[in-house]
């Protein structure tokens, strides 16, 4: 699960009504009726941040849900670099010889 | 114009339709201009199908040929009979789905094809799955299912600042419901949802009859409750009783040769208190305080952070239940609302929002249960045995929807290659107390020692559906299952027969729209016999051929030589088939033509 | 009988053998069979059995280097061609696979051949000895594959557009125009090319990892490690390899295991990272930090602090040595690194709003607290144990010195003021050093700050229980209610300080205060408890000289059913209580001496009895002669055997007297009861947690094993509405006393971790 911070984009200092705030202006903008991912995405990173004692948890122990390593690999693969594949990739992706 | 959503409240004494019109939720009345149609069906003396009032008429008459209170089944195996036939629950409530739909076509002058459908928040998967089913049986698609608490919140104003929270308390015929929902900056977010699908104004009526009953038998030594004719006047006779206990302190029941006994007819005549009543149905009010107050304790909330409550389903119109939540929350509870319609209303909201007619306002929903997979527990202390019925929750009960969630597993033996994930729904945590869901395999894991990582997400969206997917940690090897439905899914043609059945009933729709609504109805009811290409098909086809025609021409011009051959070849079967009015050839020659237009076309 | 005669066994050659051969690798073997096979019958299965083979044993030769034997095996699928017209185009289109361009077309110039002869010039990169029109449309495609992988897409629709309906390359067509609708996300486009392509050809093959990847149904049809397989391939061409290295970290990331190997991969993907996905590395760093707290050691740390930079909020490590330290449960090193790390969050380090840093300090603080606690926990260890501990460890046993918990508490509440938990923590600290006045101001503090917070309320009247203060509690009590009022567990603690109260006006003659106490709590509250509030409304009654109503009420209460002796107990102790003249108080210590003296008194009385002094000692009832009652209802309690009552009125005295540690007189009821409800798998059950508790650490005996099996037995053929329950306990004891029965892990299925046991 991604950094609830930046999924809110609220910078660290951020205080109960300015997360609430924020939380309440990303739900209108993305329902969840119409963006289900995202939408469960900002109610998980508002649950971590909706108040002082879960703001000072998550600082304290809650790193680990933020960054894992399936995290990291996903974000590899996703924001890759926006080349092309080459044909000759795609024959080691097939484990095809050749080439 | 975008295809109209109605909204239907689906209750087990009553049901509504409503529609939004120029930004304003109402209810669609009948001809008489009765809002309410009795969730009652039934078969009139000449076979026909009864629904709404004249079903209720004729009741007391022909219990044996009507139906009540079918939403109390929903979901469940069991069916009913009506005449010399069995139906399940799904098809009577379509009956009543189909009669309210009819009522807003009427009114709309249109052909209406989707429907918000409202349910108890307590219903489970299955008895969704079953109300959806029955929409479909009548003919519509429904885009949504609704919880009713939620629906009656939507009524109100949503563009307030203020934070505003209300308890909803819908007591209906059958079912009772206490839902939490917070308003603010015109997000409905449901905080807490509790309650009871078996319990309502029915359930008053029967202890009701019970006490009436047990009098009259030890007056006369006659059971009313033996014979099915007198059971159903006392029954609508102690309905008649506690509506007007409502109002009076006390009623009187009075019914002219209900019995007979040694050839001698017996009347029954007595008076019930409102007090008397009251005592009756306390303990069962009081099950639905606690109901109040787990709801209020999963939101983390007092009594006095609640700025209103209101009131919601026929049977709350019983003063015991106004005073209960006046002592508990200091003030009086909100009735401005017809409470038998607010549901419908807010289903027609939500309907409005769906077809995004109106767009100010977002509804958080949550889900009433807790899902989860069944797991091995370690012993807590080594010398203990391992509880293998560990029901592990990953989505708690309350979570706001959709909701993805997941966890991290571990293998307990080493080399184990291969791990059963069982979904369960429920809060005990004995999985063989909850309801399983579904199961799946994740096989080819990895041959490493005992603690190999799974991480099981669950995905839980609006409508209920579920997908879990399994993950090995240290491989990505992933499983994925969607579940829909638990119980056993209507079959497919199971679904033909009834559907089948149900037309044979209704006789033609009485409304014949102005344009074809049929294409919906055919989609959900698939299998329905191939139409034979009247000149309506046909004219469809040939406008579709000639669209492909003009394409071909088109790439025809491009092409290189030999496939300018083989595709005038084609193009010449399609021209050839059209002009004979040949509409069965005219299907293959344009899928040919399509097929290998496909290979030449632009991308 | 006859005696079976031995039959020559001659293996008949099978399709079904000689796919068996290929299998194996055996293609001399197979090829033989397969000609055999031909031999035998020349039927249409066995010649395609045959060109099969042929075809598998060219491809395996080839793979295995064994030229020789390839084109041997070719020149044979030659000439079987020849003289098998059927088996042409399959045979030729080996030979084109081959690069046998000229003698593939001689055998079949069909569509097939020549999508083959294509393949083999991308495959090959070149179309020399390939017919002209496949050489144009080579370069074709070739000049097409350049555009798409630069990017210029209309180029690639222009070239894409020569490729006609009879191009031997129309399946690369189809590739191409996925994988173009593929980088513009249009996942339907994509998968709409992709399933007309061939499913033999090599364009098919080369697009299953992307395919597999956005079309799900194409994902089913394939072998689930074959789907990894391609994911994994595809992640780390996408990642630009970062994927691969990523996961060859995790899979060193899991429970217990060693983390040294994961060094050395984290030190060659850094550079990579850096270079290519530079805002990963932090994150990388952070996820490392976590790994370490949950399985590194001290080495570990090491090689972190050599390739990352110290993380901001944690600079010196503290945090996570601390974190690490709880995990491995080193408790007391944990504690001085948490109070290094307070320390340095004490020094307000930039980038901590002050809500926040204060909040942060008080939840570290608490946990210091309950670290110190647990640790004092086994400071206050039997000293035999902490000698048995210290000669385990080698050293003696130091007691820790962090200093007293409730200081940690203190500090926390007081950066924290409206957190629950550290008051809650603390206030039970000093209840359980019977320092009853300070817990009850911190529970009032907290209260004044957060006037509904129920966990100091409830423990708020346990300190003013404690303390006797009756009608403070009652007030506190009643506000506990308010804020909820259905829980019924709160209504108990409600009822009982009504009845606190009523007696504490009662014994201290303010009978009217007593009287209005009593209308407050109601009559339904009172009939909750008839025997305790009756006594009480006696007494009031005698204290108020009205003998006749009072004569009337103890007749009543005494006489009721089952509640007797209780009533009998309680208008003995509250009379002397509430300072009866002796007169006064003669016929109810009578009335208790008689229903002590009872010879056959009923469970249920028995029962009532045992209630009675527990409610008495648990509001700190004191009165004379308590300490030698004991032994008296005891007495009555174990005569009560012989009555009339039923198996479950005993079951549940046995159970009270099991609450109340008087195993003595369990052990002395069970045997007798047993034989009188030999059915009862709860009666040897209870027996046998008598016998255990009784004396602790003593061997079970083999009487005692076998009355365990005999409850199991019992409870399996039962059919009460608790059996699940009773057999579930009865296995737990049994796998507990059996020196064996813990250590097996049955299959099942798997479990949480961690797990935190929160039960319903």
């Amino acid at each position: 699960m991604a950094n609830p911070y930046a999924v809110l984009g609220l910078s660290p200092d951020a205080d109960d009504a300015a997360v609430r705030a924020r939380y309440l202006q990303l739900t209108r903008e993305f329902p969840p009726e119409q963006h289900p991912e995202k939408s469960a995405a900002v109610r998980a990173a508002y649950d971590k941040l909706k108040d002082l004692d879960a703001r000072a948890e998550h600082r304290l122990f809650g790193g680990a849900d933020d960054e894992t390593i399936d995290e990291l690999i996903d974000t590899a693969i996703r924001s890759g670099p926006t080349r092309r594949i080459t044909l000759n990739e795609l024959f080691r992706m097939a484990g095809v010889s050749g080439r | 114009m975008t295809d109209p959503i109605i909204g239907i409240d689906l209750g087990t004494t009553n049901s509504e339709v409503a529609i939004v019109v120029d930004g304003q939720p109402i209810v669609l009345p009948d001809e008489s201009g009765d809002p309410i149609l009795p969730s009652i069906v039934g078969l009139g003396e000449d076979g026909k199908l009864l629904v709404g009032k004249p079903a209720r008429n004729q009741w007391v008459l022909a219990p044996e040929r009507t139906i009540k209170s079918i939403k109390r089944k929903m979901g469940g195996e069991e069916k009913v009979e009506l005449g010399d036939s069995r139906y399940s629950p799904q098809e009577i409530s379509a009956m009543i789905l189909r009669s309210l739909k009819e009522r807003a076509e009427k009114h709309l002058g249109r052909a209406v094809s989707k429907a918000v459908v409202t349910v108890p928040a307590f219903f489970n998967d299955a008895q969704r799955q079953a109300t959806r089913e029955a929409g479909a049986l009548a003919g519509m698609d429904v885009v949504r299912i609704l919880n009713e608490p939620t629906a009656a919140a939507l009524v109100y104003d949503p563009n307030q600042e203020q934070r505003e929270r209300f308890l909803v308390y819908d007591l209906g015929g059958g079912t009772f419901d206490v839902s939490i929902v917070q308003l603010e900056a015109g997000v409905y977010e449901v905080l807490a949802s509790h309650g009871d699908t078996r319990l309502g104004g029915d359930d008053f009526d029967e202890l009701l009859l019970g006490r009436v009953a047990d009098d009259f038998r030890d007056a006369f030594g006659v059971d009313l409750r033996e014979n099915r004719v007198a059971r159903a006047r006392l029954l609508r006779a102690v309905e008649d009783a506690k509506k007007k206990l409502s109002d009076h302190p006390f009623a009187r029941i009075e019914e002219e040769f209900i019995a007979e006994k040694d050839g001698v007819p017996l009347h029954l005549s007595v008076e019930i208190e409102r007090s008397e009543f009251e005592e009756l149905i306390g303990p069962l009010l009081n099950k639905t305080m606690e109901c109040v107050q787990k709801a209020l304790d999963d939101a983390r909330l007092t009594a006095s952070q609640i700025g209103r409550v209101v009131l919601v389903g026929g049977s709350t119109r019983t003063p015991l239940v106004g005073q209960l939540l006046e002592d508990r929350f200091g003030q009086p509870p909100h009735r401005e609302i017809n409470p038998d319609l607010c549901v419908a209303l807010g289903a027609a909201v939500q309907g409005a929002i769906l077809g995004a007619e109106k767009v100010d306002s977002v509804l958080v929903d949550i889900t009433p249960h807790s899902l989860g997979i069944k797991t091995l527990e370690r012993p807590v202390d080594f010398a203990y045995v391992p509880n293998e019925f560990r029901f592990a929750p990953i989505v708690e009960r309350n979570t706001p929807l959709p909701a993805i969630r997941s966890e991290v597993f571990c293998t307990v033996a080493d080399n184990q290659p291969r791990v059963d994930i069982e979904v369960y729904q429920g809060e005990s945590a004995d999985v063989r107390r909850n309801h399983r869901v579904g199961k799946f395999t994740i096989e080819g894991l990895a041959r490493v020692p005992a603690g190999n990582q799974l991480v099981v997400e669950l995905n839980l969206n609006l409508d209920g559906v579920l997908k879990v997917t399994a993950r090995e940690k240290s491989t990505g090897l992933t499983k994925q299952i969607t579940i829909e439905n638990a119980m056993a899914r209507f079959a497919v043609e199971e679904r033909g027969a009834a559907k089948e059945r149900l037309e044979r009933l209704w006789g033609p729709s009485e409304f014949v729209p102005d344009f074809e609504p049929v294409e919906e109805v055919n989609r959900v009811f698939g299998n329905s016999p191939a139409l034979d290409p009247g000149p309506q098909e046909g004219q469809r086809e040939s406008v579709q051929a000639r669209a492909l025609l003009e394409k071909a021409e088109r790439i025809i011009a491009k092409a290189a030589d030999p496939d300018k051959v083989e595709l005038e070849r084609l193009a010449n079967d399609v021209r050839a088939a059209l002009a004979d009015r040949r509409w069965g050839d005219l299907a293959t020659a344009t899928g040919n033509l399509s097929d290998v237009l496909f290979y030449l076309e632009d991308v | 009988m006859a005696r079976k005669r031995p039959t020559a066994v001659v293996p008949r050659i099978t399709v079904q053998s000689v796919e068996a051969e290929l299998k194996k690798t055996d293609y001399s073997k197979a090829l033989s069979l397969a000609a055999r096979l031909v031999e035998a019958e020349p039927s249409v299965s066995h010649l395609a059995c045959y060109t099969r083979t042929l075809t598998l044993c060219v491809d395996g030769y080839l793979r295995q280097g064994k030229v020789k034997s390839a084109t041997e095996t070719i020149r044979l699928a030659e000439l079987f061609a020849q003289s098998h017209e059927s088996q042409r185009p399959a045979v030729a289109a080996t030979l084109a696979r081959c690069g046998e361009f000229a003698k593939a077309l001689a055998l079949a110039d069909v569509p097939a051949t020549r999508m083959h002869i294509a393949d083999l010039c991308m495959r090959r990169n070149r179309a020399d000895g390939a017919p002209a029109e496949i050489k144009a449309d080579f370069a074709i495609v070739q000049a097409a594959f350049r555009d798409y992988e630069a990017g210029r897409d209309d180029a690639v629709r222009n070239a894409l557009g020569k490729i006609g309906l009879t191009s031997s390359f129309l399946s690369w067509k189809l590739f191409l125009r996925g994988l173009l609708a593929y980088s513009t996300n249009d996942a339907a486009r994509a998968i709409e090319n992709w399933q007309r392509m061939p499913a033999e050809g090599l364009a098919n093959l080369l697009a299953a990892p992307l395919r597999c990847r956005i079309d799900p149904e194409f994902r089913r049809s394939l072998p689930a490690d074959r789907a990894t397989e391609f994911d994994r391939a595809t992640e780390n061409v996408f990642s630009g390899g970062l994927a691969g290295e990523l996961r060859e970290i995790q899979k060193h990331t899991g429970r217990d295991q060693d983390l040294t190997p994961i060094w050395k991969p984290v030190a060659s993907l850094l550079p990579k990272l850096r270079a290519i996905q530079p805002s990963c590395v932090p994150r990388l760093a952070s996820a490392l930090y976590h790994i370490i707290v949950r399985q590194g050691r001290p080495p570990d740390l090491e090689s972190y602090r050599s390739q990352f930079p110290a993380p901001a909020d944690d600079p010196n490590y503290d945090r996570l040595r601390a974190l690490a330290c709880e995990a491995t449960g080193e408790d007391q090193f944990a504690i001085e690194y948490w109070i290094s790390y307070e320390q340095w969050l004490a020094t307000a380090p930039a980038g901590w709003p002050p809500d926040l840093l204060a909040r942060a300090r008080a939840i570290v603080l608490q946990r210091i607290g309950r670290l110190i606690e647990d640790l004092k926990i086994a400071d206050e260890a039997p000293a035999e144990l902490r000698r048995a501990m210290a000669k385990m460890l080698g050293e003696p046993l130091e007691p820790s010195n962090f200093g007293n918990p409730d200081d940690y508490y203190r500090k926390s509440l007081e950066l924290a003021p409206d957190r629950s938990e550290a008051a809650c923590l603390l206030f039970d600290r000093l209840m359980r050093s019977q320092r009853w006045a300070a817990a009850e101001r911190v529970a009032t503090d907290f209260l004044a700050r957060q006037p509904d917070e129920l966990d100091l309320l409830e423990r708020l009247m346990d300190a003013l229980r404690e303390q006797g203060r009756s009608v403070e509690r009652l007030a506190i009590a009643k506000r506990a209610s308010a804020v909820n009022p259905m829980d019924s567990e709160i209504e108990h603690e409600l009822i009982q300080a009504y009845m606190a109260a009523a007696r504490g006006h009662l014994f201290q003659g303010a009978n009217d205060s007593c009287e209005r106490t009593l209308a407050e709590a109601g009559p339904s509250r009172e009939a909750r408890y008839p025997a305790a509030f009756g006594s009480l409304r006696a007494i009031l009654a005698r204290s108020r000289k009205q003998s006749a109503e009072a004569e009337m009420l103890e007749a009543q209460l005494v006489g009721q059913p089952n509640l007797g002796p209780a009533a009998a107990l309680y208008l003995s102790v509250m009379g002397q209580l509430a300072g009866l003249k002796p007169a006064q108080r003669k016929s109810a210590d009578q009335r208790l001496r008689n229903a002590l003296a009872n010879a056959e008194p009923t469970a249920s009385e028995a029962q009532s009895l045992l209630n009675a002094i527990i409610d008495l000692d648990f509001e700190r009832v004191d009165f004379r002669g308590r300490a030698t009652l004991d032994k008296k209802i005891l007495a009555l309690v174990e005569r009560s055997v012989v009555s009339e009552s039923s198996e479950t009125e005993f079951e549940s005295v046995l159970r009270t007297l099991m609450n109340r540690k008087n195993y003595k007189t369990v052990s002395t009821m069970a045997p007798r009861l047993a034989k009188r409800f030999p059915k009862s798998p709860v009666i040897p059950f209870i027996e046998i947690q008598a016998n255990v508790l009784k004396s602790p650490g003593r061997r079970p005996t083999g009487t005692m094993l076998g009355k365990l099996s005999l409850a199991r037995r019992l409870a399996e053929d039962c059919d009460r509405p608790d059996r699940s329950e009773i057999l579930d306990a009865i296995k737990k004891i049994q796998a507990t006393l059996d020196p064996f029965g813990g250590r097996f892990l049955f299959g099942g299925p798997f479990r949480g971790d961690p797990f935190d046991g929160d039960d319903d």
